[in-house]
This record gives structure tokens, C-alpha cells and sequence, in this order.
């Protein structure tokens, strides 16, 4: 019984440790799932903006019209635990964007010297990665989803070329859109070259 | 009682809710080589590859529908556990392929297996992870840990060395976090699978 005992502590030990994560990431703790109403809808015109990206040029919307599908990934905020997996999945999967003929924009209201550092941690990434920082949120709050206490929520929009909003989803920010949902709904783009699975 | 013991020790794993990814840095990477043996028993059957090359490379009869590790036809595996949401284990996928290309020249490749466990992957999530990184063995999705647990549930990346034998499986080694110095870590790998002094 003393064996049992003495195993199930090292268990224990052994859970604690499988706990660690990333010291340089801040852990947020749970957090209210959805804390905003989209101010925007499937077949909306897409409203334009223009943000500072970091490689320091602008990037808006307009300049892919008629050109590239778009899609806008808003997580809430760098160093934190589900955003520093999110996009370097989007890195790996950059196949399934390019395959439906589509960009990725990251955006969070973190400012540029902040997003450089988090994205040299967590990087490399191959999409443009864009600043909503100053007006604070000011893109976010075009599409509704600026939460109360100033970050984003983690969400999602697909934009045709022809600049409407064919997918908006806003996810539980506490946890990882599915890639199957991101990938299923590109695949449903009007006009898009033939998708091939990987 | 030994699988009593095992189920003890995996229950307790599953309740660790243990962070998906990214907890390892260069500064985090650790090996151990203490052995922990896993009875087959205990093993969750993975589904059968649908590509005649992955049953192929396994051992595993063409009709086969599921299998467990220990059906792999390999004296040694080797488990490389990833998540493809963990940035780490981008950096270290290249590594991975490039031992498997090292073990193929030094005709090691029947004594040596490789598979790939994505854990909180789905099989798109874990079959993007292949193709980005073009590897060349056999990944599954581990989604709901199920597969890793025998192992202790893993941070990622883990590359694990297990010896296969009918009945069991033992982890003779293991590497965390990021690899640091892929020569040394292959000659460890190479010794933990006796091919080494």
C-alpha cells in the first residue's frame, strides 16, 4: 500500500511538471467567452482600414479587391497562451490559405515593438502581422469585436475579392477555432482556384 | 497490479490539463533516459493508415484496420510528439526528418521506425503538419491524448525512443523541448537503440 501511496505522489509530481509552460508567456486565466456584438454580417461590404503591419509598410483591405480572398484572424493580445499557438498553426497551414487563393492578416491592439518581440518568440510567420494599437482598436471596434477591457476577441472573417464578408465568427476566446472551420468555409469562396487537401 | 498501477498513474495525467504547447525553449530542453515500461495492454489502437506506403513502412497487414505500437514491426520507435500549434515544434520538425534520413543511409531503418503523434490535433491539423514539414513517416492524430498518455503526456515537441516487443513497450529515452545540437542528440538516440558505443 505504501508502494501505491508512494507512486501516486510521484504521479502527482510528475503531473506538476507536465503543467509548465512558456515562462515569457502570461497566463490570463478564463476568461468571459464573448465579451462583444459583431457589428458586422455575412454579406456586409467589409469595412475598409489601414494598418500599420510589421514590416512597416500599411496594409488595408482595398488593396486586395479583385485580387486575393482575405482572411482577418483578430486574436486578443501577444504573449498569451492561446494567440502563441493560434498563428504559428495558421504558418503551418499556409498551404490551405494559398490553395484557396487567400491571404492571412494578423491583428491584434498590441503596439509594433510589442508584436515584434512576441512574433520573433513564436515565429517565423509568413502573413502580414497589423497593429490596431493607436486609435486603440479602432478596426475592431468597425467589426464589433472590442471587448470591454480592450483587447480583441478571437475572431475570424473570411472577405471575398469583391470585398464582402462571406464568414465572421467570433470563438470562445479561451480556446482554438478548429482548422477544419477555417479550411471549410475557405473551400465554400465563390470564384476560388480548385482546393486540394492536404 | 502492474496495470493497476499504469491506470493510476495515467488517471492522474489526464486530470493534469497539461498546456498545449510551447513551454519548451532552448533553455527548457531536457533528456531523460530512465526507462518506463508500457504494457500493451494499456495502449490505445491507433486507425490504420489509409496509404499502402505508411502500412507498409509499419509492418502492418494491408487489412489491418487499427494497430497498437506495438504491432509495429521495429525493434525501436521513434515517437516524436508534436502539436502542430506549437512553435517549437516547427523548428524542431526538420531535425526529425533528417535523422530518419541518417538512420535510411546507415540501413538502420528496419531495426529503426519512426511515427509522428500530433496531441490536440485533428487528423487535417496533424496531416498539414506532415506536408509542411514534407515527413516522411506515418503521423496520427492524438487529439484527445489518448495515445500519449501511456506515455505520461509529453510536453511538445518530445521525441520519445521506445523499445517494441509483443507484449510491451519501454521508453528507453526521451528529448524535450528544442533540439539544441541535432548531432549530439542523434547519438544519443543511436546509443538509447544500442547502435552505439
Amino acid at each position: 500500500m505504501r508502494i501505491l501511496h508512494l507512486l501516486f505522489g510521484l504521479a502527482l509530481i510528475h503531473a506538476a511538471h507536465a503543467q509548465e509552460t512558456n515562462p515569457r508567456i502570461f497566463q490570463p486565466g478564463r476568461l468571459k467567452p464573448v465579451d462583444s456584438r459583431l457589428a458586422v454580417k455575412v454579406g456586409d461590404k467589409a469595412p475598409d482600414f489601414e494598418l500599420r503591419s510589421l514590416k512597416g509598410d500599411k496594409v488595408g483591405l482595398r488593396q486586395y479587391r479583385g485580387k486575393k480572398n482575405v482572411v482577418i484572424s483578430f486574436v486578443p493580445a501577444a504573449w498569451t497562451p492561446v494567440c502563441s499557438g493560434q498563428w504559428p498553426g495558421y504558418h503551418v497551414a499556409q498551404e490551405i490559405f494559398e490553395q484557396n487563393d487567400a491571404v492571412l492578416l494578423g491583428i491584434t491592439v498590441d503596439n509594433i515593438p510589442t508584436l515584434h518581440a512576441w512574433v520573433q518568440e513564436i515565429g517565423p510567420l509568413w502573413f502580414s502581422v497589423l497593429s490596431d494599437f493607436f486609435p486603440h482598436g479602432k478596426v475592431a471596434r468597425k467589426f464589433g469585436v472590442l471587448r470591454t477591457d480592450g483587447v480583441t476577441e478571437r475572431a475570424l472573417f473570411i472577405i471575398d475579392k469583391q470585398g464582402v464578408i462571406r464568414f465572421a465568427h467570433v470563438h470562445d476566446i479561451n480556446e482554438r477555432p478548429p482548422l477544419e472551420m477555417l479550411a471549410d468555409a475557405l473551400e465554400k469562396l465563390p470564384g476560388k482556384t480548385s482546393p486540394r487537401k492536404p | 497490479m502492474f496495470d493497476s498501477l499504469l491506470a493510476i498513474v495515467g488517471a492522474v495525467g489526464l486530470f493534469s490539463q497539461q498546456a498545449p504547447c510551447c513551454g519548451a525553449d532552448a533553455a527548457s530542453a531536457a533528456e531523460c533516459t530512465s526507462t518506463t515500461a508500457v504494457a500493451a495492454s494499456a495502449l490505445k489502437p491507433l486507425p490504420a493508415p489509409k496509404e499502402a506506403a505508411d502500412r507498409e513502412y509499419l509492418g502492418l497487414p494491408a487489412e489491418a484496420e487499427n494497430f497498437k505500437l506495438t504491432d509495429i514491426q521495429a525493434e525501436f520507435l521513434l515517437v516524436d510528439v508534436f502539436d502542430m500549434y506549437c512553435h517549437v515544434c516547427g523548428r524542431t520538425a526538420p531535425d526529425i526528418k533528417g535523422f530518419h534520413e541518417t538512420i535510411a543511409e546507415r540501413k538502420l531503418d528496419r531495426k529503426i521506425k519512426f511515427l509522428g503523434l500530433a496531441v490536440n490535433n485533428s487528423p487535417l491539423e496533424a496531416r498539414t503538419f506532415r506536408k509542411k514539414y514534407s515527413l516522411p513517416f506515418p503521423v496520427f492524430s492524438d487529439r484527445r491524448r489518448e495515445v500519449s498518455s501511456a506515455f505520461g503526456r509529453p510536453r511538445t515537441p518530445t521525441l520519445l525512443v521506445v523499445k517494441l516487443s509483443p507484449n510491451q513497450m519501454q521508453v528507453v529515452y526521451n528529448h524535450q523541448g528544442s533540439i539544441v545540437d541535432a548531432a549530439k542528440l542523434l547519438d544519443e538516440v543511436l546509443k538509447a537503440a544500442g547502435d552505439q558505443p
